[in-house]
Order: C-alpha cells, then sequence, then structure tokens
C-alpha cells in the first residue's frame, strides 16, 4: 500500500534519496558530502564493469566465443570498427580506452535503472530500506559529470596530439583543398612552422597558440592577412560557443531522456489512484498498463540508444579536436 | 489569443502554487514538443522515401535516421528541463 500511495507524487522516485553524509574539509570549504542512491548505483555499474571485463578478457584467447563474452565482444568490435574507425581513422587505437568505458558505463547505469531494484528491496525488507535503486544517468549531476570529463578529454588530447606533431616535426602538411594550380605558390598551404623539429619550451608555448589557430577554420587563407583574421574570429566565437553547447547538449540528452521515461510512466500510474471508484480504476488501469508496458520497452531501447549516441557524439568532438579536416 | 491570454492570467490566478510560473512552463513544455515533432517528422518522412526509392539502402538509411531522431530529441528534452527548472524557480 505504501508502495501505491508513493506513486501519487510521480518525481519522488526519480529524485536522488540520501543515506548518510560524510563530513568533508578541503581547502578551507567545508560540507558534507551525501551518499545518495544513485551514487550507490553508480558504484554498483562500476563494479560490475571491474569484475566482468578483467574476468572475461584477462587472456588472449583465439578461439570461439561464446554466451556473454559473444555478446560483448560484438558489442565491442561493432564499436571499434563500423563506429569509431570511420571517425577517428588513425587515433581509434589511442582512444578506444576512454570511449569503450564510456560507453559500457552509460549502459550499465541506464540499465540498471531499468531494473525496480528500489521496489523490490523496500518490499523484500518491509518498507525499511527505501529508494534503494534508480537510474544513476537519471541525476543531472552524473550526466554533466560525464560531459564535463569529455570536455576536458577533448582539448587535451586536442593539445597533446598538437604538441608531439610539433615535437616530431610532422605539423603542418596539409594539401589546399579543392586543388589550387597556381604554379608560383606551390607550398602556399602550409603553415610558416610546418615540418619543424621544435624543441620542449618552444613547443610548449607554442601549442596552446597553435591550437586556437586552428580551431575555427580559415576561409580566407590566401586572400590576405586582414580579410583572413577577421573571418576567422567571428568563425571562432561560433567554435568557442560550440565548443561549450556540445557537451552541454550531450548532458541534457542523456539526463532528458533518462528521467522523462520514469516521470511519464508515474504519471500515467497516478492517473489510475486519481479515478474515484475502484471499478473505474480497473477500467481504467488495463489500457494504462498496456501502455506502460509499451513505455518501458521503449525505455529499453532508449537506454542501449543513449549510451551509444553518447559515446558516438564523443568520438564525432574528439576526432574534430584532434584531426582536424582542412 | 485575447481571450487566451485571459484564460492563461485566471489559470494563474486560481493556482496558489507558481501562479505564471506555472502556465509558462508548460507552454514552454508544449512548444517544445511541437518543435521536435516537427523535426522527427520530418526526418522520418525523408528516410522512409530514400527506402522507397532504393530498398536495399535501408540497411545504411534506418541507423542514420535514429541518431538524426535522438540528436533532435536532445535538444527538446533541453527545452523541457530548462522550462521545468524555470517551474521551480517561479515557486
Amino acid at each position: 500500500m505504501p508502495l501505491i500511495l508513493a506513486m501519487s507524487d510521480p518525481l519522488e522516485h526519480v529524485l536522488p534519496h540520501r543515506y548518510f553524509g560524510i563530513p568533508i574539509h578541503l581547502f578551507g570549504i567545508g560540507g558534507t558530502f551525501w551518499v545518495t542512491n544513485h551514487i550507490i548505483m553508480m558504484l554498483v555499474a562500476s563494479l560490475m564493469m571491474l569484475t566482468i571485463f578483467p574476468a572475461m578478457f584477462h587472456k588472449v584467447d583465439s578461439s570461439a566465443p561464446g554466451g556473454w563474452k559473444n555478446f560483448f565482444e560484438f558489442v565491442l568490435d561493432f564499436l571499434r570498427c563500423e563506429v569509431f574507425r570511420p571517425v577517428l581513422k588513425d587515433y581509434t587505437d589511442a582512444f578506444l580506452p576512454f570511449l569503450w568505458t564510456m560507453f559500457f558505463f552509460i549502459l550499465f547505469c541506464n540499465v540498471l535503472g531499468l531494473i525496480p531494484l528500489a521496489q523490490i528491496i523496500e518490499i523484500v525488507t518491509g518498507g525499511r530500506v527505501k529508494h534503494l535503486g534508480g537510474a544513476a544517468t537519471g541525476a543531472i549531476t552524473t550526466t554533466a559529470t560525464l560531459a564535463f570529463i569529455t570536455f576536458i578529454f577533448i582539448h587535451v588530447q586536442g593539445l597533446g596530439v598538437l604538441y608531439r606533431a610539433l615535437r616530431t616535426g610532422t605539423y603542418g602538411h596539409h594539401k589546399p583543398y579543392p586543388p589550387q594550380e597556381r604554379p608560383g605558390l606551390a607550398g602556399y598551404f602550409e603553415h610558416p612552422h610546418a615540418g619543424e623539429h621544435m624543441s620542449v619550451g618552444k613547443a610548449l608555448v607554442f601549442t596552446p597558440g597553435l591550437y586556437l589557430w586552428n580551431f575555427a577554420p580559415h576561409p580566407f587563407h590566401d586572400k590576405g592577412v586582414v580579410m583572413d583574421v577577421s573571418m576567422w574570429s567571428a568563425l571562432l566565437v561560433m567554435e568557442l560557443l560550440g565548443a561549450v553547447i556540445k557537451p552541454f547538449a550531450l548532458c541534457m540528452r542523456l539526463f532528458g531522456n533518462m528521467v522523462s521515461g520514469h516521470i511519464v510512466l508515474a504519471v500515467l500510474i497516478g492517473l489510475i489512484v486519481a479515478v474515484p471508484t475502484i471499478w473505474a480504476q480497473l477500467g481504467v488501469g488495463v489500457p494504462i498498463m498496456a501502455l506502460d508496458l509499451l513505455i518501458q520497452l521503449l525505455e529499453v531501447l532508449v537506454a542501449f540508444l543513449h549510451a551509444y549516441i553518447f559515446t558516438f557524439l564523443a568520438a564525432i568532438f574528439i576526432a574534430g579536436a584532434v584531426a582536424p579536416e582542412h | 489569443m485575447v481571450s487566451l491570454l485571459n484564460v492563461v492570467a485566471q489559470t494563474a490566478e486560481f493556482s496558489d502554487k507558481a501562479g505564471l510560473g506555472l502556465a509558462g512552463a508548460a507552454i514552454g513544455m508544449g512548444l517544445a514538443v511541437v518543435g521536435a515533432g516537427i523535426g522527427i517528422g520530418r526526418i522520418g518522412g525523408q528516410a522512409v522515401e530514400g527506402i522507397a526509392r532504393q530498398p536495399e539502402a535501408s540497411g545504411k538509411i534506418v541507423p542514420n535516421m535514429i541518431i538524426a531522431a535522438a540528436l533532435v530529441e536532445g535538444v527538446a528534452f533541453t527545452a523541457i528541463i530548462l522550462s521545468f527548472v524555470c517551474f521551480l524557480l517561479a515557486k
């Protein structure tokens, strides 16, 4: 009975619920770090990942996989060959650990949110332990952290690749597109610092500036410095805004999809309780429950789909920072 | 349109919780859903048209359609979440 009454407030089972607090004092800022049910679900998801993947894949085994190993190998191979390699081309194997971890963490968090663990544990313990479950990615703090980590990763990797290119002298050789027939200007589109083996200090100094210089395209590169810089600065403003907005959209997309399914389900069940008589509730309840079943199936699809989409978009943004197509 | 504004104003007075903030959030969410519907409808329509022209390309068209639909839905969800935040702030 208390479970059914709890459905009258549709938001209650998607909001985080605190269990215990850990007082933290860091650099003079005090406060409590509240451990919520979302944090516990994230820990469960990471423990699952830490036990499943090393146990399955720790030795190189070229026999045909079966069962769960087959499933994981299929997913990992599909992601690497069909999704990441067309986008990242040569840098695929460098960024695979990050992207694979991101995909499986989001997938496990989403799927754990589909299972009604909170309600099962509440019934089993007789109402003592409440809300021990829920989608960890249904908290905006989780998805915002994932998007922030992705943002930092993209720019750190972009700077790192540029630094390595400057040190080894592979920076700056790109052919003009479309190929221009200008016989006197054969090497024009090569950057002034192309092919130069820089020392550590010089490379460190030049890396941020060159990264920013290459952040936005130069459409008027061959029309003089004034035209080039003015057009480039306008494009740079949009690119900088885009660099902030794209991870923000990643965060919002994942959060909204995960939390809205549960809220819609709770609101529909609340509609049953709102009807006065028990016969009317039964009459309204059957179609609503059928609809709820379909919505829950859609949620399963959405859980897998958004893990894939977050990782796919992260790969595209990494490729944009690491190997910009001129 | 004036009578609609009258209805919204009367609803705002009637609700003792958040007044105009509630009405604004509800209208915002509805508009976001309209945008998402138009966008995803167009994507689905063009995808089906592409499959009709070349049925053996459906294996390439359908995943791209789903990805594009999820991207459009992401924008709609951003609008819904931000209007929900407005509703919470108005209380």
